[in-house]
């Protein structure tokens, strides 16, 4: 067996120093080349480190320890590596099991603990996050507590928190960002509507991404038209990155996490579908490696659903470009001289003035939004997302008017997925017969999907009912992502509502 | 032949528990009262007269089949109406409603739930009554329906074989809700049923007080003497529904049933009889409507239940 | 102090009240001249007479429902059904009339009747095997005793006789032959108290009658291992003696239950909930319960023996707990 030691590596250029979390083998345990063997925090996220060799491991950090970068955690085999050690030196009571990994619930943050061990460890100031049970169910009980000993002096009764390390050093890190980066940010509107057909068919399976994906995809594509931006400054000078890589802002139990997609502009869409479900995976588990992290050109923010509108954000320490996006609106817009509803979203794009100027900013900032409006070299070319054509008017209480043919349909819809669902009943309607603009009375077909969302189909004339109606109940519902859960005709509204 | 004085007695108290149920159902129709009677009108005279002919000490269980029961034994009325409307002041603190009206110095001795419960319950009492109270007897009343229930069966059979000083009277109105007898019951007379348990069996028309009395009378003193339980038949005419608010749209003779009030014809006959004239009845029919106006005037100034009862009288 | 059998225990408690008290009766099947399936009658109508010691018909719903009567109206009457099962034949008289009769009437009537119960597995088939008690500790205004030992049940049944509320009495036919010290003399038990039948510092087991003696048989074994097992045996299930239970468990932090009864809703999930509700802070392992799986008892003694809850069960469970 040859002997290594595993020294605290370093993850991402400017880490200098990582918390040693968790030990995911014992003391004395016999592991694979491979093996993932502990668990570190970094400024930016949690690690793991596997082994570099198979051999007997040794600890030689205790949990929490801060490690400076390139010091030593662990050695494996060496003079003391003998035969397995599956059990470490028992203690306690011969009806004690084994000792086993440590639970494998403190990964997610959260401490298994039975009631009596809580009350326990509150009475003798003991955090249970620091107690390890041999329990194969991983919930630390009263002996476990009692094992661990008396706690460290309760903290001082001021109201200072002290701060996880993980914590401590992102502060330090974008407190150097903000002040060696001329920050400015540019805010320019976006109609959305592209991205909302998108979201459309995505809730409707004709896309398989998230919405964030299509957002990558638009950022670096975008950033490959202008490579000058794909740089770092360092020093004195300009450093070209090596590659387009988008970064996404990431929530998991610890905190934002930035895993970052590399080669963004040479993936489909789809591969960079999988590559975000993989890195969120990952992330949600404390599980991000360090191939996964690092600088990348630009970073997206996606905390629309917040609803917030716009913001000032803090470039990531390194980085040229950070995109945030806030909440998709419908607004009221002047488009020819009519007042449209329409969905829009601002973008809030924050520059390293270092890197480059207001105008070039303005040109990326342009091109950004010209590529999410369309949307044309970002989803793959057979997917059809806009059930509405482009400028299609629309109506204060959201209905959209299609047409087919010669014949005009008013759709109702608040949602996207009746609007897909009302555009897939038209297309099965297609062969309509000629009807005037004339009529002005509308009839509808109020569809209902199963959550209780409603929407109305509004047809022109009693025909154009007969005939949709009819065509519902032939249609093959499984085809829809959401059933329809009743097509019932209902008599006119009245006059005024049509266009 | 009934004395006058008796036949007078059961016309008034007829007359009584008619106009108490039709004002307690007033009172349901108002709101004041929930929608839980099941009026008797049509049968008092039948139950009054079956009661006439057996002493205050002797118990009673009793049917839903409205509250003549309770009228024949004196029970107050304000009592009865609390009990309804969940006001302090009624027999049961609130736990049963009319359904469980319980007044023991006047020997009602209360009622099952479950339609046929209380038919087991009463072979113990005679149990009881001819161990520690020989000479008493206990009268059960229950419906047609009731009778088809297996505890009858149990019931009547252990009666017969100890001997129990039990009386059991059936009211036959023909409807188990809106079931007819026709349908529910593989006999024309329940009390043909009686055979099978070796004791008397007999049917009485529910319109003719003489017929009833004279049938529980018999039964009374077979039971005090010792010779066991008997079974009587009252052929009951169920006037209204089976709630008050009962449409019957099951009932063919919704309409015209009226016309066999037994009231109404005890009424013309004590007119017949020279034992009431017009003018008295309608004296005491103002009486009586004063008497539950007092009533109902107690009832409502009286407090609600607190509902911390609902935790009491569980355990003894 | 002279040992006699369970079934003796309660021959004797039968024997002093109705001595003691003249309103109290006895019947039930084949009670009088055969002295009971089980012999726990025998004697009794020679010397109280047929008037107060009688047979009656195969008729559950009339057997217990003229109890009730008999009761409101002043007799005390101990009503035996041959076999614990039966509680579910004569359902409306024991949940509904005898449970109730007195709260529907506001208070009018006591019910002063005790409804003997032979319960538990003998092979006797699916419908004469089960021990339903937790049925009755479900239903308000109705008592339930499960005593485990002869002096038990001869203090319980004595008890049950005097108070004033309806009580199921059930006893273990698995335990009607076994022989314990039992006192001489006019000694009751109060309901509501249990005991401890034996002190431990690992594991708290409530267990009552026939799955008590496995109970004990495991705790001897386990004890060679260095487990203490504390056994707690209610004695009554209504009402239950919460106090203790929770007095053992704040000092072991582990509780089983054993049970055989049905699993599901059985008594051991009531007492779960009671430790859940008023022991929190003190458990330190996660409650367990031993029951029979949700299946009828069967009648062939292998598929008997398969749903017990068996010694081995128990001493597995307990060094779960204990580690």
């Amino acid at each position: 067996m040859t002997a290594a030691d595993i020294v605290m590596p370093m993850f991402g250029q400017a880490m200098e120093f990582g918390v040693l979390v968790e030990w995911l083998t014992a003391d004395g345990a016999e592991v694979a080349a491979g093996q993932p063997v502990a668990s570190i925090e970094s400024d930016k996220a949690t690690y793991e480190i596997e082994a570099p060799v198979a051999g007997m491991i040794r600890h030689r950090v205790a949990i929490g320890a801060e490690v400076p970068v390139g010091d030593l955690l662990a050695v494996i085999g060496g003079a003391q590596a003998v035969g397995a050690v599956e059990t470490p030196a028992a203690s306690a009571a011969p009806a004690l099991a084994p000792a086993a990994t440590p639970a494998p619930a403190r990964a997610d943050g959260r401490v298994l603990a039975s009631p009596k061990a809580r009350e326990l460890a509150r009475a003798i100031g003991v955090d249970l996050a620091g107690v390890t049970t041999a329990r194969a169910d991983g919930v630390i009980v009263a002996a476990d507590v009692e094992r661990h000993g008396a706690a460290p002096p309760a903290p001082s009764a001021d109201t200072m928190t002290p701060l996880s390390p993980l914590r401590r050093a992102a502060a330090r890190r974008l407190a150097q960002s903000w002040t060696q980066a001329p920050h400015f940010t540019q805010m320019i509107e976006v109609d959305a509507s592209a991205l909302v057909a998108a979201q459309a068919a995505i809730r409707a399976g004709r896309l398989a991404c998230s919405l964030n994906d299509i957002l990558i995809r638009a950022a670096a594509l975008t950033m490959a038209d202008f490579p000058d931006l794909n740089a770092s400054f360092e020093g004195d000078a300009l450093q070209p990155l090596p590659d387009i890589a988008v970064g996404l802002a990431v929530a998991t139990e610890a905190g934002l996490a930035v895993p970052v997609v590399r080669n963004a502009a040479r993936r489909s869409l789809d591969e960079i579908a999988a590559e975000t479900r993989r890195l969120i995976d990952l992330g949600k588990r404390g599980r991000i490696g360090a191939q996964d992290m690092g600088r990348a050109s630009l970073t997206l923010s996606n905390l629309g659903r917040y609803g917030v509108a716009f913001g000032t954000p803090v470039l990531n320490l390194g980085e040229p470009v950070l995109v945030f996006i806030g909440a998709i609106e419908e607004k009221a817009v002047g488009i020819d001289h009519e007042i449209v509803l329409q969905p829009r979203t601002m973008l809030s794009i924050c520059y390293d003035h270092r890197v480059v100027d207001g105008l070039r900013a303005a040109q990326f900032s342009q091109r950004l939004k010209q590529r999410l409006e369309a949307l044309e070299d970002v989803l793959p070319g057979e997917t059809e997302p806009a059930p509405t054509e482009p400028g299609a008017a629309r109506f204060a209480d959201g209905r959209v008017k299609l047409r087919l043919g010669e014949a005009d349909l008013l759709v109702g819809a608040k949602d996207a997925r009746l609007l897909s669902i009302a555009t897939a009943l038209a297309a099965l309607t297609a062969e309509l017969p000629k009807f005037g603009p004339s009529a002005r009375k509308l009839r509808g077909i109020e569809i209902r999907l199963e959550d209780g969302l409603a929407g109305t189909l509004l047809c022109e004339s009693e025909a154009q009912v007969a005939r949709i109606g009819r065509a519902i109940e032939a249609a093959d519902i499984a085809t829809y992502s959401t059933a329809i859960l009743r097509a019932q005709l209902r008599p006119a509204r009245g006059d005024g509502d049509g266009a | 032949m009934i004395q006058n004085d008796r036949l007078r007695d059961i016309f008034a108290k007829a007359l009584l528990a008619r106009s108490f149920e039709a004002r307690l159902i007033k009172l349901t129709a108002e709101g004041f009262l929930p929608p839980l009677l099941h009026p008797g009108a049509g049968q008092e005279v039948a139950q009054i007269a079956a009661l006439s002919a057996v002493e205050r000490d002797d118990p009673v269980l009793y049917s839903h089949r409205g509250v003549a029961y309770m009228i024949a034994r004196g029970t107050s009325l304000s009592a009865m109406i609390a009990d309804m409307a969940g006001r302090a002041g009624g027999t049961n603190n609130g736990k049963g409603g009319i359904m469980h009206v319980v007044d023991l110095p006047n020997g009602i001795y209360g009622e099952s739930g479950t339609l046929g419960g209380g038919l087991v319950v009463s072979v113990g009492m005679g149990m009881a009554l001819r161990r520690r109270s020989p000479g008493r007897v206990v009268v059960h009343f229950f419906g047609d329906g009731a009778s088809n229930r297996g505890t009858f069966h149990e019931a009547l059979n252990w009666a017969a074989v100890q001997k129990l000083p039990c009386i059991y009277i059936c009211e036959n109105n023909g409807w188990a809700v809106s079931v007819p007898t026709s349908v529910s019951t593989a006999v024309e007379n329940i009390a043909d049923r009686a055979a099978g348990y070796g004791i008397p069996g007999v049917v009485v028309d529910g319109a003719d007080p003489d017929a009833v009395m004279a049938a529980v009378a018999n039964a009374a003193r077979r039971a005090r003497a010792g010779e066991g339980p008997s079974l009587i038949e009252i052929k009951a005419t169920r006037l209204l529904g089976h709630y008050a608010a009962d449409p019957q749209d099951y009932r063919a003779d919704a309409g015209s049933v009226a016309q066999r009030d037994p009231l109404a014809a005890l009424r013309r006959r004590v007119i017949e009889l020279g034992l009431l004239d017009e003018a008295e009845i309608e004296a005491m029919a103002a009486a009586h409507e004063a008497e539950i106006d007092h009533a109902v005037e107690a009832v409502k100034a009286a407090p609600p239940l607190d509902s911390d009862q609902a935790f009491t009288d569980l355990y003894a | 102090m002279r040992t006699i059998s369970y079934g003796q225990a309660i021959n004797e408690a039968l024997a002093e009240e109705m001595d003691r008290d003249g309103d109290v009766i006895l019947y039930g099947l084949d009670v009088a001249a055969w002295g009971g399936i089980f012999n726990i009658t025998k004697g009794l109508l020679e010397r109280f007479g047929p008037e107060r010691v009688f047979d009656s018909p195969i008729s559950e719903s009339v057997m217990v429902g003229a109890g009730v009567g008999a009761a409101i109206m002043g007799l005390r009457p101990v009503v035996e059904l041959q076999y614990a099962d039966f509680i579910l034949v004569a359902g409306d008289e024991i949940f509904l009339k005898a449970g109730m009769w007195r709260y529907m009437h506001g208070g009018a009537f006591k019910v002063p009747l005790v409804v003997r119960l032979p319960s538990g597995a003998t092979g006797a088939g699916p419908e004469h095997s089960t021990c339903p008690e937790a049925y009755v500790m479900h239903s308000p205004g109705l008592l339930c005793a499960v005593p485990s030992t002869a002096a038990d049940a001869k203090a319980l049944l004595k008890q049950a006789i005097r108070l004033d509320n309806p009580v199921m009495f059930f006893e273990h036919r698995r335990l009607y032959q076994k022989r314990d010290e039992v006192p001489e003399g006019d000694v009751t038990l109060p309901f509501g108290k249990g005991v401890i039948r034996r002190e431990g510092r690992h594991v708290t087991v409530v267990a009552w009658q026939y799955m008590l003696s496995r109970a004990l048989k495991a705790a001897e074994l386990l004890e060679q291992e260095g487990i203490e097992v504390e056994i707690f045996d209610p004695r009554t299930l209504s009402p239950f003696d919460s106090g203790t239970l929770i007095e053992s468990v704040k000092k072991t932090g582990a509780c089983l239950v054993v049970e055989e009864g049905y699993r599901r809703l059985g008594v051991g999930a009531e007492i779960g909930a009671i430790l859940m509700e008023q022991a929190f802070g003190y458990l330190d392992r996660p409650f367990r319960r031993l029951a029979i799986p949700d299946v009828p008892v069967a009648s062939v003694k292998p598929l008997v023996d398969r749903v017990l809850p068996s010694v081995e069960a128990i001493c597995d469970v307990c060094r779960e707990l204990a580690a």
